[in-house]
């Protein structure tokens, strides 16, 4: 049997889960730098996804959103979202009831770790915390590498009926004031806006307005766009 | 994405399976569910060429690789299921392997 043939029958089993201990920590090893090698090993995975796509979609309960949830909003308790990975990775429960590990479990974890690559870890770019005529905090903005920016208002807003609160940002005296978007009184809001600049010293500021193309309404809040620490 | 989530959660597993014992329950539940390996093959798309492939092994080693891919079953795991010895079940899965090869090349 040629060196191909027997590396070609290594690369299913690496696939099928089979190697273990030293002859996988050494099939790794080649793997990192052996193209056929792992073009064998790409092979093997796309003729046996096949059964990867037999997984019915299974949906996370809300307990498991919840914990999901919980972690990524606790990111900044630097221990907690590791330990809840852990506990997901070593529960054997976990494993057995994701059944296969195939299509459903990935699925759930691409979501997963979709959310700790994206939401989970965010750096914000730059946060500008905008602050009352009164210099109390109104509210946070954090804008995102990804063109997204989160809006967090941290007071309650009295917005006459047929009035609407609008986020605005100035970074070009000579450009003026950019919308946002609108924003409700209470709760946060997230916007797409890879178009918008993201830089130091950019302003944002919540008006009052009936809905037009330029501020004209009272600021409500305003600040300062800093790089975070 | 999904090899990788694979062969972490099998490592994890097997991880996990050496340091304690499965609770009864667990057990219990795996018993129930049957060979989710032929469950699976069940479900392949008839025409598919991973079906037909499979179809061409003898049953009994079709449910190894099934065991070990879908299961993620060791190969003494494997072994033990089916009865045979371990190393019958390892050159059983090497077989079909190149078996599969050259159907699916």
């Amino acid at each position: 049997m040629s060196d191909r043939k027997t590396d070609d029958l290594s690369a299913g089993e690496y696939v099928l889960g089979l190697l273990e201990g030293p002859a996988l920590a050494e099939f790794e090893r080649r793997l990192a730098g052996d193209r056929a090698l792992a073009a064998a090993v790409a092979r093997w995975r796309e003729h046996f996804f096949a059964l990867d796509a037999t997984a019915a979609p299974m949906p996370a309960s809300a307990a498991l959103w919840g914990k999901i949830e919980t972690s990524v909003g606790r990111r900044g308790v630097a221990d907690d979202a590791p330990r809840f990975r852990e506990r997901m990775w070593s529960s054997l429960g976990f494993w057995r009831g994701a059944s296969f590990a195939g299509a459903a479990a990935s699925a759930l974890l691409a979501v997963a770790l979709g959310l700790m690559a994206g939401r989970a870890t965010p750096r914000p770019m730059i946060i500008a915390v905008m602050q009352t005529g009164e210099a109390s905090p109104g509210a946070i903005v954090q804008a995102f590498a990804d063109g997204s920016l989160t809006i967090v208002p941290l007071k309650d807003f009295d917005v006459p009926p047929g009035l609407t609160m609008q986020l605005w940002t100035l970074w070009d005296k000579q450009k003026g004031p950019v919308s946002v978007g609108l924003i409700d009184r209470t709760h946060s809001a997230r916007f797409e806006r890879a178009d918008l600049p993201q830089q130091n010293d950019q302003i944002y500021e919540i008006t009052l307005e009936q809905a037009g193309g330029s501020p004209t309404g009272p600021v409500l809040v305003k600040g300062y766009a800093t790089t975070p620490r | 994405m999904f090899a990788i989530v694979r062969n972490r959660a099998i490592n994890a597993l097997r991880d996990t399976s050496r340091e304690r014992a499965a609770p009864e329950e667990e057990i219990v539940a795996a018993i129930d569910r049957g060979n989710e390996g032929d469950n699976v093959f069940d479900r392949l798309a008839v025409g598919s060429a991973l079906r037909r492939c499979l179809e061409q092994l003898d049953p009994r080693r079709r449910t190894g690789v099934l065991l070990a891919y879908v299961e993620g079953l060791s190969h003494g795991e494997i072994a033990a299921k089916l009865g045979v010895p371990l190393g019958t079940a390892k050159s059983w899965i090497t077989r079909s392997l190149a078996q599969l090869k050259e159907c699916l090349a």
